[in-house]
């Protein structure tokens, strides 16, 4: 009888020990995307959404406009008066979508798991990815140089173990960036960051953790989960997590889909595909003794 | 009345395709909140229906939004009262965002959850 040794068990152990994980925002997306379609609104302060003198507010503006301080859910009133040679132009929403569409196909090429938070950003679960031999790294290289071959837009990434790390790293060194955080660097890193940093603690948040003296990741490691449930509810235990540079969250597709091109020949589920398939293997290989 | 800075994240996650599920308790301002948001998203095709309280409207709410050729936000008010048939419609939209606003969160992973916040 053939033994298959790939057993859940040993899968089980891997997916604890080290995951790989890439998040990708593109830079000012629907910005660039204006950008690139319209070459006369390169190099100037874009702003996509309502109109100059309207209620409308920033849906996205280039890094050009945010040098005068404006930023997405601007008043665009607000954005006119800091930006008045400013370009604004209606959203898009179906070159958006195309573009996005694309920049998902790259991300398939390389990851099992593809996670989108809205257009223009992903994580992306490249733990059992063959190539590049598995160098997340080089992997997140290769996804934002095609990405910027085949839309002409720039994407920046974030590397880490987690989600909580990777979107962090994504925001790190933008435009155009890639950071990385690894499992050594991880708790220090969270350490030192600003809490209004953190992901998932929005601006009233925020707040109430600097009215508690909680400023920093720090500040936040030193409270205990009783104490955090008492002032957070729910959200206590991912706070108390991710003041240790823990995220278990694991990242989510819509669809399964194994890349092409890119068999990560290691992949969850190749490893779950011959879980599922090995008694009917081994049925169909062992002697038929009893025929 | 909700500060305005609410009513401009809101607006803007929608605007830039994050798909939202809105909830808080009866009496909170759900309503109030949506009429505060649509003037946000000027110049862009919103299509809204309340189902709790504009059911006899679904039907040339339904036609006219499977016309619209561009993609729309859509604003489902009250989405507890959306019955299976319906729902098995929403796929045919040409939507860009989804609102969907009810009492308690939806659990739908697809979509940020954001409760409006006590006055």
């Amino acid at each position: 009888m053939i033994k298959i040794c790939l057993k859940s068990k040993s899968l089980s152990g891997k997916l604890t020990k080290q995951r790989k994980i890439i998040h990708v925002d593109m830079d000012a997306f629907f910005a660039s995307v204006e950008q690139r379609d319209n070459p006369e609104y390169r190099g100037k302060p874009l702003i996509v959404g309502g109109k100059p003198n309207s209620r409308g507010v920033v849906a996205a503006c280039s890094y050009e406009a945010r040098k005068f301080g404006i930023y997405s859910a601007m008043p665009c009133s607000q954005a006119y008066r800091l930006c008045p040679q400013a370009i604004f132009v209606p959203v898009r929403f179906e070159a958006y979508r195309e573009a996005s569409a694309k920049i998902r196909e790259v991300f398939w090429r390389y990851a099992v798991q593809v996670e989108p938070l809205s257009l223009d950003e992903a994580y992306l679960d490249v733990s059992y990815t063959a190539a590049f031999d598995g160098i997340a790294t080089k992997i997140a290289q290769a996804i934002k140089h095609e990405i910027k071959q085949e839309t002409g837009l720039i994407a920046s990434a974030g590397v880490s173990y987690n989600k909580f790390l990777a979107k962090i790293a994504s925001d790190m060194d933008k435009p155009d960036g890639l950071y990385v955080i690894t499992p050594k660097q991880g708790a220090a890193f969270v350490q030192s960051l600003a809490i209004e940093k953190f992901y998932g603690v929005g601006p009233a948040t925020a707040k109430k953790m600097k009215a508690l003296g909680i400023h920093t990741g720090a500040d936040l490691k030193t409270w205990s989960l009783s104490d955090l449930q008492a002032h957070f509810g729910k959200s206590a235990a991912y706070y108390y997590n991710i003041a240790r540079g823990i995220d278990e969250r694991a990242v989510k597709s819509f669809r399964c889909h194994v890349p092409c091109g890119y068999i990560p020949i290691r992949s969850y589920a190749l490893f779950r595909a011959i879980d599922l398939l090995q008694p009917m293997i081994e049925r169909h290989l062992s002697p038929k003794e009893d025929v | 009345m909700l500060g305005s800075a609410f009513t401009q994240q809101l607006a803007a996650y929608l605007l830039a395709g994050k798909s939202v599920n809105l909830y808080a308790p009866h009496g909170r301002g759900r309503r109030k909140t949506l009429d505060d948001v649509l003037p946000l998203l000027e110049g862009v095709q919103v299509r809204k229906i309340d189902l709790k309280r504009e059911q006899d409207k679904w039907g040339s709410w339904l036609k006219e939004t499977l016309t619209l050729s561009d993609q729309v936000i859509v604003i489902l008010h009250n989405i507890e009262d959306m019955t299976q048939a319906q729902k098995a419609i929403l796929p045919r939209l040409k939507v860009f965002t989804l609102l969907c606003v009810s009492e308690q969160p939806m659990g739908d992973k697809d979509m940020f959850e954001i409760e409006i916040p006590k006055r």
